[in-house]
């Protein structure tokens, strides 16, 4: 299963194909097989993503069609204080929301893959891969429950034991909203994060902690001595895929807080769904998007020069 | 899975081993912090489950017994049609998991066996699609499905734009070309046309990537939010996922968690079970989607 040194096929080693000559299988067969395929991303990947980088130059509010107006939604842009609130908001979440899951999956997995059971491993690997299928609408409605104000999970707990007196409306004071996002799922342990990391883990030669372990290194000094330096590769992986991730997200934004309060949780993505879809500024959405674009394409290039370098092995 | 386990030291002095054992054993602290863990994940689900049997009254309270009107809100779902909702996101999702597999296995299958030209191009443009982020361009795919091809309101506009993903493609490309050429050959000796070469040979050996690709893409299928959000109005063509807020009884002021905690329940069924009994599968499909 592990994935790891296949090679991409070079010309030399690539199995011989049908000859597309003697009437064996006419020219246009390939074609046949391929073109279904090439006509939906061209018309919903490269279309979609040609024609908003376009708009983005127009005004283009429904149902009007674009009307060229140059960089003025750019200008406008920066010129709009919530879209560059939104972006500060993005970037807490984003680095918040990534050393919650870097550390914690790190955690999570440094501790199964410290049992010495296989059967135990594979159990509890199992049970922090399911909040993986659970849709995350149903998890953001029981985070609303947690947070809310009146009876809310958290505050009941809170001034249960006496460290709170008064409950507090934690999606709804400016100051502990974001950090609220932030730490929905919390201990947020489980995710794709936890299976690469693990899987890494469980990669490493076992010499090397025999060794340690002969030499007296405690177990401990083992996790930030060998296996944290051991397995870099995954984690900046993740820390990527992270990163990538929290710069598109929407989704919390919208079920829970609509961005407030006092658009402290606006984030660029969600703003665009609002300019798009609630206000039909199209064209101001589409330079939203953009500029998401432009910002989401830098970090893919970290992945793709990640990925040429090898500097990562993920199995399962 | 395979034997990544790791090996014990054998040479060790007997005396040392003995108590590095014992030690170790269980690693006990280990389970109670991983079960700490699992109590803080698993208390909001538990948490559905528990207010999906309860009236709102019982729910503000924080009763944490189950409540008595679990019969009311599975009456109130089912009258909310949660049936349709849930046939809805199955057949949906089993369309856009069947369109992907099956242009992703002809797609890939073209880019290994066959010789034609501008091969590389071709291959060039299904992995710059992998680029495109999907979600900021929703507004001019909303516009293009929605305006241009006046799609709103269909199935179609749910499922065609999703089929769309060069990730199958290029995952059966990889899976296609690891497999020995010496089969493409014994097939092309003995006559086979590519056809038959596919249903006989390929596919009957790509039995596990298929089935692995299958799950995850089901599930992701599932999950999808956004989309429908936008395109679906009409709540007979619904998906559960956007559906949920609707589970409301609409008679008290305010939402009746009850219901909407119970269809909840009801959506993470499936998705969980599949994982449950094809955990394989899926945790081989997440490694090859990682890995493209």
């Amino acid at each position: 299963m592990t994935q790891k040194s296949k090679p991409m096929p070079s010309a030399k080693t690539e199995p011989s194909r049908w000859k597309l000559r003697s009437g064996f299988v006419p020219i246009y067969v390939p074609f046949l097989f391929l073109i279904p395929a090439l006509l939906l991303l061209l018309s919903f990947r490269y279309i979609p993503a040609v024609s908003a980088i376009f708009h983005s130059f127009t005004y283009w509010n429904i149902p009007e069609p674009g009307e060229f107006i140059g960089l003025q939604n750019y200008q406008a842009l920066i010129d709009d204080p919530i879209f560059i609130k939104s972006l500060g908001n993005i970037l807490k979440y984003m680095v918040g929301r990534t050393a919650l899951v870097l550390v914690m999956a790190f955690v999570g997995a440094e501790l199964v893959y410290n049992l010495t059971s296989d059967r135990w491993r594979n159990i509890w690997r199992m049970v922090f891969t399911i909040p993986m299928v659970i849709p995350f609408t149903v998890n953001l409605l029981v985070w609303q429950q947690v947070y809310a104000g009146r009876q809310g999970m958290l505050n009941e707990f809170l001034t249960g034991i006496g460290a709170m007196a008064r409950p507090y409306p934690w999606l709804g004071r400016p100051d502990t909203a974001l950090p609220a996002l932030i730490f929905i799922g919390f201990p947020a342990v489980a995710g794709f994060g936890f299976l690469i990391i693990l899987a890494a883990l469980q990669n490493l030669s076992s010499e090397v902690n025999d060794a340690a372990l002969i030499d007296g290194c405690s177990r401990l000094r083992r996790v930030f001595a060998i296996d944290l330096p051991a397995i870099r590769g995954p984690l900046a992986l993740i820390l990527i895929l992270s990163l990538n991730q929290g710069m598109q997200e929407f989704a919390p934004m919208l079920v829970m807080t609509q961005g407030g309060p006092i658009n402290t949780t606006m984030s660029p993505a969600y703003y665009l769904y609002i300019q798009g879809f609630t206000y039909g500024k199209h064209g101001y959405a589409s330079a939203i998007g953009a500029v998401l674009m432009l910002m989401t394409l830098v970090l893919s290039m970290f992945i793709l020069r990640m990925r040429y370098r090898r500097a990562y092995d993920v199995a399962v | 899975m395979t034997a990544l386990s790791r090996r014990r030291a054998v040479d060790h002095p007997p005396l040392l081993r003995i108590v590095r054992d014992q030690l170790s054993a269980n690693r006990w602290y280990i389970h109670i912090l991983l079960w700490i863990a699992v109590i803080f994940m698993g208390f909001p689900l538990f948490y559905a489950a528990l207010v999906s049997t309860q009236n709102n009254a019982q729910m503000f309270r924080l009763q944490m017994i189950p409540g008595n009107s679990f019969s009311f809100n599975l009456q109130t779902v089912l009258d909310r049609n949660i049936a349709r909702l849930m046939f809805n996101t199955f057949a949906v999702a089993t369309m856009v998991t069947l369109g992907k597999v099956v242009l992703s296995i002809f797609s890939g299958m073209a880019l290994v066996y066959f010789r034609f030209p501008g091969k590389s191009l071709v291959f060039g443009f299904i992995l710059a699609a992998l680029m495109v982020p999907g979600e900021v361009t929703i507004i001019a795919l909303f516009r293009l499905v929605a305006l241009e091809l006046g799609w709103g309101n269909t199935w179609t506009a749910l499922v065609v734009p999703a089929v769309a993903s060069p990730t199958g493609v290029f995952l059966f490309r990889q899976h296609f070309a690891s497999i020995t050429p010496e089969l493409s050959e014994a097939a092309q000796l003995d006559g086979a046309g590519p056809l038959q070469f596919l249903l006989r040979v390929l596919l009957p050996l790509s039995r596990n990537t298929v089935t692995a690709l299958v799950v995850i893409m089901f599930i992701g299928a599932w999950n999808s939010y956004l989309w429908p959000l936008l395109i679906v109005t009409n709540p007979d063509l619904q998906v559960i996922q956007v559906g949920l807020s609707t589970l409301d009884d609409g008679v008290e002021i305010g939402r009746t968690w009850g219901p909407i905690m119970l269809g909840a329940v009801i959506a993470s069924i499936p998705p969980i079970a599949i994982f449950v009994l094809m955990q394989k599968q899926f945790l081989q499909g997440f490694a090859l989607t990682r890995h493209k």
